[in-house]
């Protein structure tokens, strides 16, 4: 082995979340090396091409919750950020009629009373309710969450503030909140809502990612996230980036380059090195050693600790922890180059709601069955799904005239009965481009492409263990000062120098930045 | 002129009993009505068939709250207890194999060892660790809870007496609580023990009752929350004279204690005047004044039906017309005319018919749709094995909870053909304890969600008067804003399982409504 460089910190892994930790630190002055396995940067927010002419995000298909705050303290926009906005979401109904939200409010007003007037009026005020409800959340996401089990003045002095925040909220906030965090999401929009479409098209947001279906309790909360973005609106903080998810790794990793840090690709991390309970360096694949003051794992807590570090570097309960933390992947992906436009049935006449969401979810109980094929190891026999046609708003993305379609499918469970083979891709991709043609006819007959990611697929190219896009279940026991385990949930680790900055901390998955830089501030002592 | 009395308390189920005894005891001039002829609400013990006899809500009693039993000397007034139950619990493996659970831990896993390596140690090891856990959970029960977000003084000293209870578990511990206490049991049971034949006879016990299968967040919380006491991860135990014994202790000290009791006496609603509850209007018209009404009734009943959503604020009627009331489970009532299994000495608890966890999911599953799974979850108890009062001499009751069972089929309404179906489940898993014994059966009652809603008031068949999910517990019971057991009216207040602490043959919520009612009579209020 060979000392190949010292740095002032070294990041494992390039995708989001690094390379903002990277950035962060390269910005306070630290000399920072960033690196990647994979060819290219990104993690799972990354743009392939895998048919010539056809891009994809090939993972993560849209920016939901990118902090403003990241994208103002690294001049995002300068590097090449810019978040198109998905306008509308339609949901094709099985009896030929549709269910559409626009981005325009009395146009959907005026949809909504078409299904039930009820709806419509209860709709803005669910609105004003989830509004306030983001606005009170959102200094929780952006804080490190204190440990309660510590007595600590920093930690003690957190709780403290997060107190005064609760109680400054009022008890009709406090009670809604707390409501949104432990009902399902079916449970909560029934006490709001009469129309199956919207009822199931709303809680679908809160499967998306967990092993959860939208009668299970804890996915109410994913509610709000939507409405987080509209808080941040002025930054287009939720949308379709232009060029692909990927451009926007690009754009992290050129602020991160512009403060100095060093990006390598094709070369991954074998092992953390720690010396006297302090990490001291990472060994490369190559063999090569990089000495640093400061190591940073982006990958998910189940990558971080027990495969770079050998167990004896870490207490038992820490190692059994990370052990039964839940990281069931439960998502596959599938991406269609298309030879023009679907026709849904619906709407034939018009394609302006291809340029948003389109999501199969007809009813309530359409995602609970299909979440109970998967609880038992099948993948989903009538899939959710969630689609989006990135050439509809970015014409780079697919050669003229031609469109690519993006799919994020539940649920197709890692731990599949028989296994993912070629055959069991197969079988999967399949049943989806059925599932979506018994709403679009013609939809067969234009696809020139199809690329399917299962979980398996997901962990093996993208390196997400068990193919988990949020680094882990973003359930109760796994959120704020539980992520990824009690009393370690601040970003460090039991060794010194070694800190997390993955989805697998608080706040979890999806584009936010928010672990890569809290981590950051956390090893800078800013935070 | 009709008598003005302190309180007046609708329903004489336990609770009411439990809240009025204390009252009374307390020199308030306290009248319980109660509409049918009967007290103890779904805690009866009546006939079925002729000769035999059942507890026809719930079978067994889990725990009472200690201060009930010592305040109220329910011993002096005649409770007794049959011998603790071992094995309280017996499995139902998969394989047909009979598990008993018994008492003592280390026999208990011995005989869990042979449906999964390593859980004779691993069964040990879990009773040990929800014991820790519990009795930290516990103290919630005790405790009123506090008035979120923003607590009195007055509270201070019950929540600093709960934070160093979680203190003294030490910093690892305090981690792990605050992780399991949301977590499904389904995850818990995984993460402690190895075969299903434990994992499924966990998650069954926590479940009784809840509209969630074991893969659900927040059903674990029963595990610590119900908790027995040292080792009884599960607490089973059957009172002399079944449910009434423990019914007949609760009216005789609530009458020495001065209470009256009416029977027959339907409350129609509660009347309010200027604001504030002054009494209650019976089904025949009678108007009977009070200072303060208590209620037994559910909450949402209690606001919906008994006050009426005219008298109340448009939010209020909303946050209780919320409050999520689902019957998942039904009582099927065998009378069999001979013995009907051999080995009776291993079933002198309750015996749990659940394979696995799968299976109870699946279960739960086919309730999600309007349905009843082929295999349900099957609970029962066989108490003429253990006392000769529930049926003539050589024969037995069984007496079975089944689930799910939704309130309402999607497919047909509760008719003869779905209670047979019920029944037949039941009889097989009795088939299975004793061959030939289905050819015993000589009478079956079967009450379904709406049967129970119907004979007990419990709001669409839900046993606990609200289901006990983690956004219907603690400060959030019945309704986040009046968990303290008084209601958005004053003067009237709320004794029922739909309070916190929840539900159960406890009497822990009729003992901390009346000290509400008490505080407030003491604050002249």
């Amino acid at each position: 082995m060979t000392a190949a460089g010292r740095y002032d910190a070294v990041v494992i892994g390039g995708g989001h979340n690094g390379l903002v930790a990277a950035a962060y630190l390269a910005r306070a002055g630290r000399r920072v090396r960033v690196v990647e396995q994979r060819a290219i940067l990104g993690g799972a927010a990354v743009t392939e091409e895998p048919y010539p002419g056809f891009k994809y995000s090939a993972c993560s298909y849209v920016v939901s919750l990118l902090r403003p705050e990241i994208i103002r303290d690294l001049d995002l926009p300068r590097h090449g950020l810019e978040i198109l906005p998905l306008e509308s979401t339609f949901t094709p109904l099985p009896d030929g009629d549709y269910l559409a939200r626009w981005g325009d409010h009395d146009r959907t007003r005026a949809e909504l009373a078409r299904h039930s007037r009820r709806d419509a009026d209860a709709y803005d005020e669910f609105g004003t309710l989830m509004y306030e409800l983001a606005v009170a959340v959102r200094p929780i996401l952006a804080m490190i969450p204190p440990d309660p089990t510590s007595l600590s003045l920093r930690d003690l002095g957190a709780l403290l503030k997060l107190g005064r925040h609760g109680r400054s909220l009022g008890a009709r906030k406090t009670f809604a909140l707390y409501k949104l965090m432990t009902m399902s999401a079916a449970d909560y929009l029934d006490e709001w809502f009469e129309t199956e479409a919207l009822k199931a098209t709303m809680s679908a947001s809160g499967i998306i990612g967990t092993f959860m279906g939208p009668r299970s309790p804890g996915t109410a909360y994913v509610l709000l996230h939507h409405y987080m973005g509209e808080i941040d609106g002025v930054f287009r903080a939720w949308g379709f980036q232009r060029g692909g998810t990927g451009a926007v790794s690009e754009a992290v990793a050129s602020a991160a380059r512009a403060h100095g840090a060093e990006i390598t690709t094709g070369t991954g991390v074998r092992q953390v090195l720690v010396r006297d309970g302090r990490a001291r360096g990472v060994v490369l694949d190559n063999g090569d050693e990089l000495l640093a003051d400061l190591v940073f794992s982006s990958l998910d807590p189940k990558r971080t600790f027990l495969r770079l570090l050998d167990a004896h570097h870490l207490p038992d309960d820490f190692v059994a922890a990370i052990r039964r933390f839940r990281i069931r992947g439960s998502s596959g992906k599938v991406n269609l180059a298309l030879a023009g436009l679907p026709t849904f049935t619906g709407l034939p006449e018009t394609t302006e709601h291809l340029r948003g969401a389109v999501s199969v979810s007809p009813t309530v109980e359409y995602l609970e069955r299909a979440y109970d094929d998967a609880k038992y190891g099948a993948f989903s026999r009538a899939p959710y799904m969630d689609g989006i046609l990135p050439s509809m708003i970015d014409p780079t993305m697919a050669p003229a005239g031609k469109h690519v379609m993006s799919l994020f499918v539940q649920y197709a469970p890692y731990d599949r009965i028989g296994g993912w083979d070629d055959a069991a891709r197969d079988a999967f991709g399949d049943t989806v481009v059925r599932t979506l043609a018994q709403y679009a006819p013609d939809l067969e007959d234009l696809i020139l492409h199809r690329q399917v990611w299962t979980p398996a697929d997901m962990e093996r190219e993208i390196g997400l263990t068990e193919g988990n896009i949020f680094h882990g279940e973003l359930t109760l026991s796994q959120l704020f000062f539980l992520r990824p385990a009690p009393a370690w949930a601040q970003y460090r680790t039991p060794i010194a120098n070694f800190y997390q900055c993955g989805s697998g901390t608080h706040p979890g998955g999806g584009i936010t930045g928010q672990p890569g830089r809290l981590a950051a501030l956390r090893a800078l002592g800013k935070a | 002129m009709a008598r003005h009395w302190d309180v007046v308390v609708i329903g004489g189920g336990h609770n009411g009993l439990v809240a009025g005894a204390y009252l009374a005891r307390r020199g308030l001039a306290t009248l319980i009505l109660e509409g049918r002829e009967t007290l103890g609400g779904a805690a009866v013990t009546r006939e079925f068939h002729p000769g035999f006899s059942v507890d026809a809500g719930p079978h067994s009693v889990g725990w009472v709250h200690p201060d009930v039993l010592t305040d109220l000397d329910l011993a002096a007034h005649g409770l007794t207890w049959m011998p603790a139950p071992d094995p309280p619990v017996t499995a139902l493996a998969g394989d047909g194999d009979l598990v008993p659970l018994w008492a003592d831990p280390a026999a208990a896993g011995a005989e869990l060892e042979r449906h999964g390596d390593g859980d004779a140690e691993r069964w040990q090891r879990f009773v040990a660790w929800v014991d820790t856990m519990a009795a930290v959970v516990r103290r919630l029960r005790d405790t009123p809870m506090p008035d979120l977000p923003d607590p009195a003084i007055a509270d201070v000293p019950s929540l600093v007496g709960l934070g160093l209870g979680w203190r003294g578990l030490g910093k690892h511990d305090m981690g792990e609580l605050l992780r399991v206490l949301p977590m499904p049991v389904a995850h818990v049971a995984e993460d402690w023990l190895t075969g299903d034949a434990a994992k499924g006879v966990v998650a069954a016990g926590v479940l009784v009752g809840i509209d969630q299968g074991p893969m659900a967040q927040g059903t674990a919380l029963p595990l610590f929350l119900n908790h027995g006491g040292p080792e009884a991860w599960r607490p089973v135990a059957f009172p002399v004279g079944g449910l009434r014994g423990l019914v007949d202790a609760l009216a005789s000290a609530a009458r020495a204690a001065g209470a009256e009791v009416r029977m027959g006496a339907g409350v129609e609603r509660v009347l309010v005047e200027a604001g504030r509850a002054t009494g209650v209007v019976l089904a025949d018209g009678e108007e009977i004044r009070a200072s303060r009404v208590v209620s037994n009734a559910d909450p949402r009943t209690t606001m919906l039906d008994l006050v009426g959503p005219a008298l109340l604020d448009p939010d209020v009627v909303r946050s209780f017309a919320h409050v999520r009331c689902r019957g998942v489970a039904a009582k099927v009532h065998l009378a069999l005319e001979r013995q009907p299994l051999a080995a009776s000495e291993r079933c002198s608890g309750l015996v749990v018919d659940a394979p696995s966890v799968a299976s109870l999911e699946r279960a739960h599953d086919a309730a999600k749709y309007g349905g009843v799974a082929d295999r349900p979850l099957v609970e029962l108890t066989i108490p003429s094995l253990r006392a000769g009062t529930y049926a003539p001499e050589g024969k037995h009751v069984v007496s079975a909870l089944v689930q799910w069972t939704p309130y309402a089929l999607r497919d047909a309404a509760w008719g003869d053909d779905a209670r047979d179906r019920l029944a037949a489940s039941v009889v097989e898993v009795v088939e299975r304890l004793a061959p030939g014994a289905a050819d015993a059966v000589v009478a079956t009652e079967v009450l379904a969600p709406p049967d129970l809603e119907r004979e007990f008031g419990l709001p669409h068949g839900d046993l606990y008067h609200g289901q006990p999910a983690l956004d219907q517990m603690f400060f959030m019971r019945p309704v986040g804003g009046w968990a303290r057991h008084r209601s958005p009216v004053p003067g009237l207040y709320f004794c029922s399982a739909g309070t916190h602490p929840g539900g159960g043959v406890t009497g822990a919520p009729g003992r901390l409504a009346s000290r509400a009612v008490l505080a407030d009579v003491g604050h002249g209020r």
